[in-house]
């Protein structure tokens, strides 16, 4: 059965859906600070990016999109910073179901956006063209809960350019995301989300 | 379709890297409502409670209940420590607590403080607390100074996760970017970083662990597994092993020994880790679904506590775990197991025979054999022959290379019931419906068992029934034997106990030999031979867990022993003196039916094999020496339910209403949690109690010692105990110095009165004595003859002169004698008696001289009736006047008499006579005298301006 018919049949029910999304990144203002004083070839910012969340429960599959990703990677600190507006999600299976993610869960008056800052583990070397794993460890604050985590991204460098690609997890109770009971089959505890940006040199 | 892939890749995987061998495991949430609570920090401390920091706040746990301990940061506790008696919590906000009676108190830390939050904790012998934080570096504190180190002063990283001490002024933390050795003994710190660089498998380290005797320590990383690092040589390398890390990123490690060592992973798995060598592990994972393991705690008593992201979890994995076999399959009935060389296990569940491998998970017994008739035996012999025992059809065998054979020898073997095999060095010994057959073992050139001896119940074992045999170590068989109780045989002789027949009952299902070559007899009680002697185990266990219908009984390698009933299970802990129960109660799931609870076997290491319905139990033998008992902790202390928060023991007599808490602390059995307890210096005797607190009220003045002890069963003579000390302080009038003193005052007291009742009363006869002269001789002076005769002539003249005037004068004179008389022996009169008196003989004198003599008299009518004074003083004195002085018309004589409230004057002028009147003398002494045993006052007398004065006071 295509979901849109689920989705209409349910109506009043759907209403419940939500979504909460997981954040990412971006230029902070510190590291706009930094970014005038450093050595630019270090800095890296998102040229072009979109952040993607779906939550697989039993009865729906609710899935939203941003590309308002901002965010820059400072190489030679190994530090980094993402943020995403909540409200700029987009894709939900009705306008309703937006609303009650903006309004009922992630407050997004009250916690307008999702952000990731911290370092990276591993070492990168952007000169040379290649791939690498790597992790990048820091806080990830969403619904103005932060939480330390370790995500692990795969790093695409070619012609100076870096490619990030990244997949996780979010579960809503670490972030005080409340579900109530009577959408518990239609709204997963854990919340996929996946991110894909693309970076280039500050100039 | 890739995902079924993958499910089918990670079966084969799990298959291969999942131990066989399953702990049994309880869950425990904090509260009641079974919320789940994240456990961050876990820690036992010398008395056992275990202490634990949640996300909800810090936790004591006595194996029964959870209590709070409230403090004043509510915030996460996310790192906990102890050491020597002291207990030290830190924050996800960087405060830090310390614990002491229950109570948390803020430690203040000067200098620099965390204001991150704290990882970790590690308090060394000197005092030293290390925190380590999430952004800070590490802090080192010493007197609640702190000091603190980061990158800027070198370290790889400001996340650390872990600091180990590694020796006197040297630690190791573990950081985001690889491990630091800090070493600051020679007054410069030296720090050496390791990271990928130098070999580390992965730069977060999360985990560091000392291994017990050697200088390797754990490394345990986020997703590369486990590394080692040698603190002598600084080298960090990885261990090989058998495939790949596969459990996720490591949490915690705790580590017994080289070959024992416990890994807890994020994504659920407990993994036992060998290390073979320096170079080479052996790993095997236990996995706990839809738990994040968080931190380890293996306690005293072996229970390995796991904390997690739901609450708590107790596993049991060090003394007691199981091979599990694969839903649906269960056990039904077994009737005999047995374990050969290679640890496979066969067991027996009527003429079926399985075997299955204890070393690989997941497969279902393999059936090997049907049997002609029931299988009532099996045993490996020395050469790992498999000796089958059926109901009926004789004896059979298996040789090692898998064949199944009828027992070729004696004709009695064909038909034989047998009930229990079992052999030593040179024969197999067989029991049967028809007594002991002992046989020769087959060869490989001759298959033929030959018959040595049989016995019976004419041979001298008193029966035919031998329910169990069982060779010691000494060479001698042991019988439990259905009508003659236990048997011995020793080659030559049959010794009997038939010590239980008080019971009627003389059967004995089982017996076996301990580690320490006690003999363990089973029958409707657990006797145990030791010294000589047989004692009843089970005396003093509560009548709950006794379970009458035991089946077998057998020792480990380590020493406990292990007696199995219909019901439950019982291991015997020899140090600790006590039984660790397993049964319905304890909720782990052991329970099973009378049919499969039936039969043991032990493997060449020493683990003890009991069937049960989910699959195989396996009693572990124990490296370490745990210690099941109970022990106690008095809680608090309180006067008139008050609590005493203070550190006294020292209370004034009128607080004498004593109440103790105490709380036992027993995560083996802790619902059979009994105590007793003794008031020493109040009533020398152990009163046996279940409940909690005791009061003692009125206690009198004197030295105390509260004593509690707590123990599992009725024995306390090994139990662990509690003491608290305290005075209650005689109150001051109950002290010696007070009451010498007032011994003394009442000695001085009786003393003085008895000194001024003697003075008073030689006073008294003095006075009376005083009395007595004066009035001797006042009476003398009144009876003096020139006072009669003058008194009798001017009664003459009166006569003559006037009729009226002289009735007048006999009666005054007549008056004066008769008061004299009345007043003589009172100490003190009415002044206005007294005046009465002057007046008569005043008037007598008026008569005689006439206007020669006056008196003038000024006192006022209130003190005359109000004032006293000495009797016939005033009388006594205008007499001397009179008697010393001319009264005559050319010279009269005026006597002035005044008074006031106090005294009163008698003044005249001195007019002295040539011819004195004889006169004692006595007048003036006699009154003066008799004032001075009356009062403190004195009469004054003397000459002024030519008057002679006298003033007397008045009383």
């Amino acid at each position: 059965m295509p979901k849109g018919l689920l989705l209409g049949k349910n109506f009043s029910t759907l209403l419940y859906i939500m979504i909460r999304v997981r954040a990412y990144l971006l230029v902070s203002f510190l590291l706009l600070v930094q970014l005038s004083q450093a050595q630019t070839n270090n800095i890296y910012v998102i040229n072009k990016g979109t952040v993607r969340f779906y939550s697989e429960a039993k009865q729906e599959l609710i899935s939203a999109s941003s590309e308002e990703i901002k965010g820059a990677i400072d190489l030679g600190k190994k530090s980094f910073l993402f943020k995403i507006g909540i409200a700029s999600f987009i894709g939900f299976n009705n306008p309703l179901q937006r609303e009650h993610f903006n309004e009922n869960y992630m407050e997004t008056d009250r916690f307008p956006e999702a952000t990731y800052s911290g370092k990276i583990i591993e070492d990168v070397d952007v000169s040379k063209n290649g791939e690498y794993d790597v992790r990048s460890k820091g806080k990830l604050k969403i619904h103005g809960i932060e939480r330390e985590r370790i995500i692990k991204a795969h790093i695409i460098c070619k012609n100076g350019t870096i490619k990030i690609e990244c997949k996780f997890i979010v579960p809503l109770a670490d972030h005080d995301i409340k579900i109530p009971r009577i959408v518990m089959d239609k709204l997963a505890p854990d919340i996929n989300v996946t991110v894909v940006a693309t970076l280039i040199p500050n100039s | 379709m890739m995902r079924i892939a993958r499910f089918i890749f990670l079966l084969l995987f799990l298959s291969t890297s999942l131990d066989a061998q399953v702990p049994f495991s309880k869950d425990y949430t904090l509260s009641e409502s079974n919320t789940p609570s994240k456990i961050n920090a876990i820690v036992q401390d010398d008395i056992g409670n275990i202490w634990l920091g949640t996300d909800i706040g810090l936790y004591t746990f006595n194996g029964q209940v959870f209590i709070k301990i409230s403090d004043s940061i509510n915030k996460a506790v996310t790192a906990l420590a102890y050491k020597q008696n002291r207990i030290v919590a830190g924050y996800s906000n960087g405060k830090v607590v310390e614990i002491v009676n229950y109570r948390a108190t803020e430690l203040h830390i000067s200098n620099a403080k965390p204001s991150s939050s704290i990882t970790s904790i590690c308090l060394d012998a000197s005092g030293m607390m290390f925190l380590c934080t999430e952004d800070e570096g590490i802090f080192l504190v010493l007197n609640d100074i702190g000091q603190n180190l980061n990158t800027s002063k070198g370290l790889p990283d400001n996340f650390i996760y872990k600091v180990s001490v590694v020796g006197d002024k040297r630690i190791l933390l573990g950081s985001d970017n690889g491990i630091a050795d800090i070493d600051w003994a020679n007054n410069k710190t030296a720090i050496s970083l390791s990271t990928t660089a130098q070999g580390l498998p992965d730069n977060i380290v999360r985990v560091i662990k000392s291994i017990p005797h050697s200088s390797l320590y754990w490394l345990g990383t986020q997703e590369k597994g486990l590394a080692l690092y040698n603190k002598d040589t600084k080298k960090v390398w990885v261990p090989e092993m058998d495939g790949q890390w596969a459990w996720g990123q490591v949490n915690d490690i705790i580590s017994i020994s080289a070959h024992h060592n416990i890994a807890i992973t994020e994504s659920g798995y407990l993994v036992n880790i060998d290390l073979k060598d320096s170079l080479h592990i052996a790993a095997k994972a236990n996995f706990f679904p839809n738990k994040k393991l968080q931190k380890l705690l293996l306690d005293k008593a072996g229970n390995l506590w796991v904390a997690t992201d739901q609450g708590l979890t107790l596993i049991s994995s060090e003394y007691i775990s199981y091979f599990k076999l694969e839903f649906p399959y269960a056990l039904r009935k077994v009737t005999a197991i047995a374990c050969d060389k290679g640890n496979a296990l066969w067991f027996a569940q009527n003429n079926e025979l399985y075997s299955i491998s204890l070393n690989e998970a997941g497969k279902p017994p393999l059936h090997v054999y049907n049997a002609e008739a029931t299988i009532t035996s099996l045993y490996v012999d020395k050469e790992d022959r498999l000796w089958i025992g059926t109901f009926g059809k004789g004896l059979w065998y298996r040789t090692n290379n898998g064949a199944i054979t009828r027992a070729i020898g004696p004709e009695v073997l064909k038909n034989e019931s047998i009930l229990n095999i079992n052999g030593t060095e040179s024969s197999l010994w067989l029991a049967g419906l028809n007594g002991l057959e002992e046989l020769s073992y087959p060869t490989a050139l001759n298959k033929q068992i030959r018959p040595i001896k049989h016995y019976s119940k004419g041979s001298g074992i008193g029966t035919d029934y031998v329910y169990e045999l069982y060779p010691d170590h000494k060479g001698n068989i042991w019988m439990a034997t259905d009508g003659a109780g236990v048997c011995k045989y020793d080659g030559k002789n049959y010794y009997h106990w038939n010590f239980f027949s008080k019971l009627k009952n003389e059967v004995a299902y089982t017996v076996s030999e301990d580690a320490y070559g006690d003999i363990w007899l089973g029958t409707k009680d657990l006797y145990r031979l030791h010294k000589g002697y047989w004692q009843n185990m089970r005396a003093a266990e509560m009548p709950a867990n006794l379970d009458a219908n035991i089946s077998a009984v057998i020792a480990n390698g380590s020493g406990q022993v292990v007696s199995v009933y219909q019901r439950s299970m019982e291991e015997w802990y020899p140090k600790s003196n006590c039984f660790r129960h397993f049964n319905r109660k304890l909720g782990l799931g052991i329970d099973s039916t009378p049919l499969v609870l039936n039969c043991v076997t032990k493997d060449t290491a020493g683990n003890i094999y009991v069937p049960f319905e989910k699959g195989i139990v396996i009693f572990n033998k124990q490296d370490s020496l745990y210690d099941i008992r109970p022990s106690v902790d008095i809680t608090n202390s309180s006067v008139y339910q008050k609590n005493i928060t203070d550190q006294r023991h020292t209370f004034p007599y009128n607080e004498n209403d004593i109440s103790f808490h105490f709380k036992g602390i027993n995560f083996t059995n802790p619902e059979q949690l009994n105590y007793r307890y003794m008031l020493r210096g109040y009533k020398e005797r152990w009163i046996n109690t279940n409940d909690e607190s005791v009061t003692f009220p009125r206690l009198p003045p004197g030295d105390y010692t509260f004593i509690v002890q707590a123990s599992l069963n009725n024995d306390f003579r090994n139990a662990n105990e509690d003491t608290y000390s305290f005075v209650i302080a005689t109150p001051f009038w109950r002290k010696i110095w007070f009451v010498s003193s007032m011994i003394i005052l009442l000695i001085l007291l009786a003393y003085l009165i008895i000194r001024a009742r003697e003075k008073r009363l030689k006073n008294m006869s003095k006075l009376q004595e005083e009395r007595m002269v004066f009035e001797y001789e006042h009476l003398k002076s009144q009876v003096n003859p020139h006072f009669l005769f003058n008194s009798l002539n001017t009664l003459t003249n009166l006569i003559e002169e006037n009729k009226d005037t002289a009735v007048e004068y006999t009666v005054n004179l007549a008056d004066l004698y008769r008061n004299m008389l009345a007043y003589r022996d009172m100490d003190l009169i009415l002044l206005s008696e007294e005046w009465e008196i002057l007046n008569d003989y005043f008037y007598i004198q008026k008569c005689r001289f006439g206007d020669a003599l006056n008196l003038v008299t000024d006192i006022p009518e209130k003190v005359m009736n109000s004032k006293k004074i000495v009797p016939l003083a005033l009388q006594l004195l205008v007499e001397n006047a009179i008697k010393h002085n001319i009264v005559s018309n050319s010279h009269p004589l005026t006597i002035w008499i005044k008074g006031d409230e106090n005294e009163i004057s008698i003044r005249n002028p001195i007019q002295e006579k040539m011819s004195k009147e004889k006169s004692e003398g006595i007048g003036l002494k006699n009154i003066s005298n008799r004032y001075k045993l009356l009062t403190n006052k004195r009469i004054k007398f003397g000459v002024e301006g030519g008057e002679f004065i006298v003033i007397l006071p008045l009383l």
